[in-house]
């Protein structure tokens, strides 16, 4: 399920995502995408469920990973995986997102890896020509 | 290679000279040859980062199994000043109390290969195991307060277990200070259905047979008798409850490193003072998620024991089901240590490593101080598991650890890119090993060629003083999560 969006590297004890966007919200996208493909083995989810997420954060590399340990969370306390993301508003301390998506039945879906938290480790968003990059280490 | 010092065959230094900020040396177990492994991901660049930490005394310490984490190595042991130094939960990481537990029967290998598909089916069916699994029991929210502070004794007070089983827990299963009012409700949403659950990943149970006895006297002190004698080794810890813990706390220390103006190389080792309203508030949540575990533990060798006497059709105690000892391998103590002769209090904070109080200590029960606290360290699926006991000099050296494991030789994506699952399975039952599992895929990931040989970490340990090796144990039967 690999793309353009993110790629999985090597890291000896977990799994490293390297993700790629234009812009902030793009990197966040692409984030969340890596993760559901991590999770689950197949992670197609149908467009039934709306959630509002707002979060701060002390700076962008923070609050990259804080959003990714809120979709952790909201996966495995409520089974809600996302394919659409609005940002209604983001800046490098601060998101407002509307997210799309479905209310999953856990048991009776093939998941793939059971992912404990998106780390802090290694995690800085960077531009490389015009594009963001970021590396995330995901405890699994 | 060149940031190393040899000290001896055993030990490696990282002196403070090496990078600036440095409070303490580094100190690597190892032998010459485990170096080329280790050298080759970041490990030592994570030792390195710990010795950061305010209020760190004596090393920054890696047992041999170390490997690449996040924050600390995995394989770390750092130990800070309660009165000036720090807490981080990236020292205990998000599986908080992910820890073994080891039970011992009077069954021969004989008695239990023919009937290992059955046992492992029972097993199976008795124990939730896998990816997101949830427990068997659903909990009123005022039960899981209690849960949270009396840990495995309230599943032996309900029936699972006895006081025998916490006579032979690392701190009797429950550590004091646990404060559920510092678990949040989003901890308690995830761990609440995940009470009593196996879990994934490296997570098991292992039917095994003792291969060697190393120290008779210490062997028949723990109930291990003779060669082919049947054990079972659980290794699980404190599920999404645990996770959460983690993920909230780092959240807030993230904050706290700015407001104590503490100044770190790596944002995963996130602080605050011990003595802090923030660190007194996480060793509380920690705690919970500690006893959390301990209890799940307890529980999963209820339904082991069971599973056990409906296959054999005799009682538990006719099988002679006894717990052998368990211990947590991520976690964060306050513990007494002699430093420059004094007694200090100390946070004691152990990232892939196992607690090694040697004879005597006044913490050990009663029918452990002769001996020592039992030190469990498992190998891989393939291989073989060893049981020690902890040393004076591990007390002297190390805070009283050592190491916890194989440690990871391949990462998880070159495993999967280098073996399948199935033929994985495959080859174990050429050689007699059966496994039961949901993830057949996920097979490749523990396989025996993924983790270094565990009777070389042992080796290390042994010889360095920080465990003394008392019996070894091989494979027969597994169930992975």
């Amino acid at each position: 399920m690999e793309s353009e969006a993110f790629e999985f590297v090597a890291h000896t004890a977990d799994v490293a995502a390297l993700v790629r966007g234009r812009t902030m919200a793009e990197l966040l996208g692409s984030a969340a995408d890596a993760l559901y493909s991590l999770v689950m083995a197949v992670p197609e989810v149908a467009a039934t469920h709306r959630r509002s997420i707002s979060i701060e954060s002390i700076d962008s590399d923070t609050l990259l990973v804080d959003w990714l340990n809120e979709l952790i969370y909201l996966f495995y306390a409520e089974g809600l995986a996302f394919s659409e993301f609005r940002f209604d508003e983001l800046d490098d301390t601060r998101l407002q997102a509307e997210c799309i998506g479905e209310q999953l039945d856990l048991s009776q879906r093939r998941m793939n890896r059971e992912v404990k938290a998106a780390t802090y480790h290694m995690a800085h968003v960077s531009r490389v020509g015009e594009r963001l990059v970021a590396r995330i280490v995901f405890d699994i | 290679m060149t940031m190393l010092r040899k000290i001896d065959d055993y030990r490696w230094q990282i002196p403070v000279s090496h990078r600036a900020g440095m409070r303490v040396p580094g100190l690597i177990y190892a032998s010459e040859s485990m170096l080329e492994s280790i050298l080759e991901d970041q490990a030592l660049e994570q030792v390195v980062n710990v010795s950061f930490l305010p209020g760190i005394v004596g090393y920054s310490l890696a047992m041999p199994d170390i490997h690449w984490g996040y924050g600390f190595p995995i394989g770390g042991v750092a130990a800070t000043r309660v009165s000036d130094g720090v807490i981080s939960p990236g020292g205990v990481g998000y599986d908080i109390n992910c820890g073994v537990r080891l039970l011992r029967t009077d069954l021969m290998t004989a008695d239990v290969v023919p009937r290992m598909g059955l046992l492992l089916e029972r097993l199976y069916r008795n124990v939730p195991s896998g990816v997101g699994s949830e427990g068997r029991m659903r909990l009123p929210k005022q039960e899981i307060s209690r849960l949270l502070v009396e840990g495995a004794r309230w599943a032996v007070e309900h029936g699972f277990g006895t006081s025998d089983d916490l006579d032979a827990t690392e701190d009797g299963g429950r550590m004091e200070g646990a404060d559920p009012s510092a678990v949040s409700e989003r901890a308690l949403t995830r761990g609440l259905p995940q009470a009593g659950s196996l879990g994934s990943g490296n997570h098991f149970i292992e039917i095994q047979a003792v291969a060697d006895i190393y120290d008779e006297p210490v062997a028949t002190a723990l109930g291990i008798y003779q060669e082919g004698q049947v054990l079972v080794l659980i290794h699980t810890g404190s599920r999404g409850l645990g996770h959460q813990v983690c993920t909230d706390y780092l959240r807030m220390m993230e904050r706290a490193v700015t407001r104590y103006d503490i100044s770190l190389p790596d944002r995963q080792l996130a602080c605050a003072p011990v003595e802090s309203p923030e660190g007194r508030q996480y060793l509380s949540a920690m705690r919970c998620a500690a006893n959390y575990a301990w209890c799940n533990r307890q529980h999963i060798t209820h339904w082991v024991r069971e599973a056990f006497a409906e296959v054999f059709g005799r009682s538990q105690a006719r099988l002679g089901l006894q717990q052998v000892y368990d211990v947590a391998h991520n976690i964060a103590k306050i513990e007494e240590h002699t430093i420059d002769g004094r007694p200090v209090a100390l946070c004691v904070h152990r990232k892939g490593a196992t607690r090694a109080f040697p004879p005597g200590h006044q913490s050990l029960s009663v029918r452990h101080r002769a001996i020592g606290q039992p030190v469990l360290i498992p190998g891989d699926m393939g291989r073989y598991s060893y049981i020690g006991v902890g040393t004076a000099r591990a007390m002297r050296d190390t805070f009283g650890s050592t190491c916890h494991g194989a440690g990871r030789l391949l990462s998880r994506t070159a495993a999967r890119k280098m073996l399948r699952g199935d033929d994985v399975a495959a080859a174990l039952l050429d050689r007699a090993i059966v496994v039961r599992t949901g993830d057949v895929p996920a097979l490749a990931e523990e396989a025996s060629q993924a983790y270094k040989d565990v009777a070389d970490i042992i080796e290390v340990v042994q010889g360095a003083g920080i465990c003394r090796k008392v019996a070894r144990a091989v494979p027969l039967g597994v169930i992975k999560g």
